[in-house]
């Protein structure tokens, strides 16, 4: 489904739109870097606000534009926190993005289904850089975060379903 | 209209959580008991390893490198003391005393764990 209908649409337009869904993304991973810990989980573990950005681009706009806001968060992220939390958002962000797109495209799945899956694509990648630039035992974790992936992703679609009908309503204007 | 909840998205979930509950419980029967170990890792390398024995007194130990860590240990437990690096999430991970316990801070590439003995599976039937 197209933010508008191609008649009407023009490029300035979109670019407009994906700057400021662009800029709502960074606004949310920021504000959630504000949020006290998850208990349970180890630090870092986020509920992924700002993926619901890019699910909904991947949804309306395609899967180019949803990896530019991938990218673009992970470029926040390394001048706020540093190189190696740019290279995590990077592998999470872009992996995620990917495998929600893909989902989208099968039709099989709903907004949850496909919330969960970015989550766990999110977690898995980052835990393979954590992997790779540490140590084995990081995967203790593996289990505790499939957990939060199922709840942070039921998050996203929830959210995501309650404010569609307001960016609809906005479409429409 | 995207739907919100398919029966997709129930066998998603479901297989998620019970790889994680599989996993949890396989890993559980495979705990330790007895003595615990702390284990210092810098780039995959151990660099110290240790018994977490009751009568440890506080020690720490730095790490050097590009961003440098203390590590400290006391009885019983192990944990990230300082460090350089910009975001300090290892030195949220808390104390470590249960074995399986593990922090680590990424941009630094230092992980810190606890271990414990392998249970040997004939001691069970014992």
């Amino acid at each position: 489904m197209r933010l508008q209908d191609k008649n009407r649409g023009n490029h300035a337009r979109r670019i407009a739109e994906l700057g400021i869904f662009a800029a709502l993304a960074l606004v949310l991973s920021f504000l959630e870097g504000l949020l006290p810990p998850l208990p349970m989980m180890p630090p870092g573990a986020k509920l992924g606000l700002s993926n619901i950005v890019t699910m909904f681009i991947a949804s309306s706009q395609g899967l180019f534009p949803a990896l530019l806001i991938a990218v673009l968060k992970g470029l926040f992220a390394g001048v706020t926190r540093g190189f190696t939390a740019m290279i995590l958002s990077l592998a999470g962000g872009m992996l995620s993005t990917a495998l929600m797109y893909l989902l989208f495209r099968t039709n099989k799945f709903g907004l949850i289904g496909v919330g969960v899956a970015g989550a766990f694509a999110h977690n898995a990648a980052q835990l393979a850089c954590a992997y790779f630039l540490t140590s084995r035992t990081m995967l203790w974790y593996a289990p505790w975060l499939c957990v939060l992936s199922a709840a942070t992703g039921t998050l996203s679609g929830l959210l995501l379903c309650a404010v569609l009908p307001l960016i609809r309503k906005l479409e429409r204007k | 209209m995207k739907k919100l909840f398919s029966r997709a998205d129930a066998v998603l979930i479901a297989v998620i959580l019970l790889a994680a509950a599989a996993v949890l419980v396989f890993s559980a029967a495979g705990a330790t008991d007895g003595e615990a170990f702390a284990r210092i890792e810098k780039d995959g390398e151990t660099i110290h390893y240790f018994r977490l024995s009751e009568d440890l007194s506080y020690r720490e130990y730095e790490i050097g490198g590009d961003i440098p860590v203390t590590v400290a240990a006391e009885k019983g437990a192990v944990w990230f003391l300082r460090s350089e690096c910009p975001d300090h999430l290892c030195v949220r991970f808390g104390k470590l005393s249960k074995s399986g316990d593990t922090a680590v801070c990424l941009p630094a590439r230092v992980s810190v764990s606890v271990e414990g003995e392998k249970k040997a599976v004939d001691a069970v039937t014992g």
